[in-house]
């Protein structure tokens, strides 16, 4: 199968490949981070901010996009601060 | 074509030929023989014919020649026109210097005195003129002022075991079985699920290639996490100054806040001052590598570029040989008679009258090279150089001046400011003596911040209290100074090779831009090694061979045990490539296709905002444009391109319209232009 972002293999339980698949962990580890540092921060925000932002890599806002329209479409953010 | 009684000179190239020839003194002739031109030299010295090589006139080869598929280990040296069409005036050189070693008496060596020189030479004495390897005479030499060819040729001596041209030619052939194998592997790997591409990795691009993937990786992933700055502006007797918050890095907003709001409305108070003198020494003289580093920094030129420029420089006699490792000059190369010489140019006068008032001691660093000393102008007067060459040539004669500067002396003043219950921190700096920095002045980026005369005890006003919001920064892209920095510190390839290795893997498609990205296809060729073969990729593998080819010019091990040992290295891993054969070549094909389907997409398209801006071709006529890969969404931003020449994306967008910024390259020299046809740019024009 397909990794849903690029033209890879997918190797994860999300339908990633292994590139995009760390990138999704950095992302919910990221989220831990600017929770504390802002004290709370929405999902939706926390996705906005990081696709503005040139420092973010290219393969967390791959993947911040895909969450971003889940939550445009009425799903859960997966695992995002658990 | 028999000539009695000469010494045949081998010279490397044809500039270093002329210059040798003509230092050699008394009647000088320059002759074509079937089209080379060799030159005759009559006098004092005695007589000598001196020709010349143009690089490498051989190479090594598979022996059979008709084999395919790998592994290859039987290998030899060739004519290197017989197996590369392009160099076929090559065999006219080859026949010519075989006919002028039949008349000879006696044979030197003049070629560059390094590894490849050595090979180059040697290879010439052992095939062209039949056995002479060692019986020729050697003369070395570090530039190719009269001066110093004449003292060479005087002191030219025999070379009987000659380690350096056994670790060059040892060099060549690992770097042979291995490039050709991998190449061969990769290949077929990738023609056996159908198509061809020749996919190729060398023994040190594999780890070269391994370290921008891995920081493209770190880039790809990286989240940048917020932290704030709080810093005050402060005054004192209508001096306003900036001071920071002593915790550079507040890692909550909240935490931020309370410093600001603490602050507000509140007086600083000056609680300690620091002052420390700081003598800054000179930089050392240049050896190839920070040459490279500092013409990058300065010029932007590339390593590969400012290696060319400074052999051009050398072949004019202009500065010393360029490839060294050492930053030490010795006196016998004698300071004062080169600045003396240097004098005579307008430019540098004043800057060699002041020098020349003081003892000649230079600042040297630690790192040497027994062949030759570090770089450094001849003395010899610039004529007819370009644009390139003459930044190049000023830059040399600059840092020589600068590395026999005194210490410059700058003083650091730190100041500690209490605003309310929180420390805040100011640093200012100011040159007290500019030493070496007023000869280096140009290249240079020394300023001063100075502070107001700051006390114990003083109370500041406080202007403003501001809180910046800021991101972690994600480790950042190599660049060509960079990367090359690198494979120093790990010790891989060497001074003479790390440029080309970086532009090969450029050539191969693997990496693209100033900043360098790694390619798709350089992921999959990363990944698949790292999975299947890891020791075509590691370091320490590389740099085992490394040391291994070192130890061949101290004489601790021959040529042929390293050999054995790297293709023992070699078999292993082609072991994995092919067990793993045909699921590299569907991940490789893959990446190949992305990679080239990347290439034509120029940027982020400016009107829906939602698709990529690509390279298409019109089915009707023919022609190529660019329109958005968004059109089935409705956007019909679409462009013209120029018919000819390749189009690159460069990665950047228009400042005036926002559309996408391409190159395009049509004979030897691209043009940059935004691909709006509306662009205000355009109309300007």
């Amino acid at each position: 199968m397909r990794c849903l972002l690029c033209w890879r293999e997918s190797s994860s339980k999300e339908g990633l490949c292994s590139y995009h698949a760390e990138a999704y962990r950095s992302l919910s580890e990221g989220y831990r981070r600017w929770c504390r540092a802002y004290g709370e921060i929405d999902e939706r925000r926390y996705l906005e901010r990081l696709l503005e932002l040139p420092e973010c890599g290219e393969w967390v806002k791959d993947v911040a996009k895909m969450e971003l329209k889940r939550l445009e479409e009425g799903g859960e953010v997966a695992e995002k601060g658990s | 074509m028999a000539d009695s009684s000469y010494l045949l000179v081998v010279c490397e190239k044809p500039d270093a030929a002329r210059r040798v020839a003509s230092a050699l003194g008394g009647v000088v002739r320059a002759e074509r023989v079937d089209d080379v031109v060799v030159y005759r030299v009559e006098g004092d010295r005695g007589r000598f014919v001196v020709c010349a090589a143009s690089g490498h006139l051989y190479t090594v080869w598979d022996v059979d020649v008709k084999k395919s598929g790998y592994p290859i280990l039987d290998v030899g040296w060739y004519p290197l026109h017989t197996v590369d069409r392009s160099k076929k005036h090559f065999a006219k050189l080859i026949k010519v210097i075989g006919e002028l070693a039949k008349g000879a008496s006696g044979f030197i060596n003049a070629c560059d005195y390094d590894i490849e020189g050595e090979t180059i030479g040697f290879n010439i004495l052992r095939y062209a003129c039949g056995g002479k390897e060692a019986a020729a005479l050697r003369a070395k030499f570090s530039t190719l002022t009269v001066d110093e060819l004449r003292e060479a040729f005087a002191k030219a001596s025999p070379n009987s075991v000659n380690r350096l041209a056994e670790a060059g030619r040892t060099r060549h052939v690992v770097d042979f079985i291995w490039g050709v194998n991998l190449t061969r592997a990769l290949t077929e790997a990738y023609s056996s699920r159908g198509g061809y591409r020749t996919l190729s990795i060398g023994r040190v691009q594999g780890p070269t290639l391994a370290y921008i993937v891995d920081r493209e990786c770190e880039i790809r992933w990286f989240v940048p996490t917020p932290y704030w700055s709080v810093r005050a502006v402060l005054e004192k007797e209508g001096f306003a100054f900036q001071a920071s918050y002593v915790v550079e890095k507040v890692e909550r907003l909240v935490e931020a806040r309370a410093v600001e709001a603490a602050c507000v409305g509140k007086e600083g108070v000056v609680k300690k001052v620091h002052k420390q003198i700081i003598h800054q020494h000179p930089p050392t003289p240049f050896n190839l590598g920070d040459l490279q580093h500092e013409a990058y920094r300065v010029f932007g030129f590339s390593p590969s570029l400012t290696l060319k420029l400074a052999e051009s420089l050398y072949l004019k006699a202009l500065i010393s040989y360029p490839r060294t490792s050492s930053q030490k000059l010795p006196p016998s190369i004698g300071y004062r008679k080169i600045l003396s010489n240097l004098q005579r140019l307008e430019q540098y006068r004043s800057d060699v009258s002041e020098l020349l008032t003081k003892p000649l001691k230079p600042f040297e660093g630690k790192e040497d090279d027994p062949a030759h000393p570090a770089i450094y102008p001849t003395g010899e007067l610039p004529e007819g150089l370009d644009e390139r060459q003459s930044k190049l040539y000023d830059l040399v004669v600059r840092r020589f001046f600068a590395v026999f500067g005194d210490y410059a002396v700058r003083e650091r003043v730190t100041a500690d400011i209490e605003i309310g219950p929180y420390l805040f921190r100011v640093s200012g700096r100011r040159t007290i003596e500019e030493g070496w920095i007023r000869y280096y002045r140009a290249y240079v980026g020394v300023e001063d911040n100075p502070l107001p005369d700051l006390e114990e005890g003083d109370r500041l006003r406080v202007l403003s209290v501001e809180v910046d919001e800021r991101f972690e920064q994600p480790p950042p892209r190599y660049n060509q100074s960079s990367l090359l920095a690198k494979m120093e510190k790990e010790g891989i390839g060497t001074k003479a090779t790390r440029a080309e290795i970086i532009d090969t893997l450029y050539r191969r498609g693997y990496i693209v831009g100033s900043s360098i990205k790694a390619t798709d296809l350089a992921f999959a060729v990363i990944e698949a090694m790292k999975e299947h073969s890891p020791n075509i990729i590691s370091t320490e593998m590389t740099r085992e061979i490394e040391r291994a080819l070192e130890g061949i010019e101290k004489g601790e091990v021959n040529g042929a045990d390293v050999i054995e040992k790297a293709a023992s290295h070699l078999l292993s891993a082609l072991e994995g490539l092919k067990a793993a054969e045909q699921e590299l070549a569907s991940k490789v094909k893959e990446a190949a296709k992305a990679s080239l389907a990347a290439d034509d997409i120029i940027g982020e398209c400016p009107l829906c905002k939602k698709g990529q801006l690509k390279v298409l071709r019109s089915k009707k006529s023919g022609k190529r444009f660019v329109g958005c890969t968004n059109y089935k969404g409705g956007c019909r931003a679409s462009a013209p391109l120029p018919q000819k020449g390749k189009v690159r994306s460069l990665n950047r967008v228009c400042k005036v319209c926002g559309w996408p910024m391409i190159s395009v390259t049509l004979g030897r020299y691209p043009w940059r232009m935004c691909v709006n046809p509306s662009c205000p740019t355009k109309s300007r024009r």
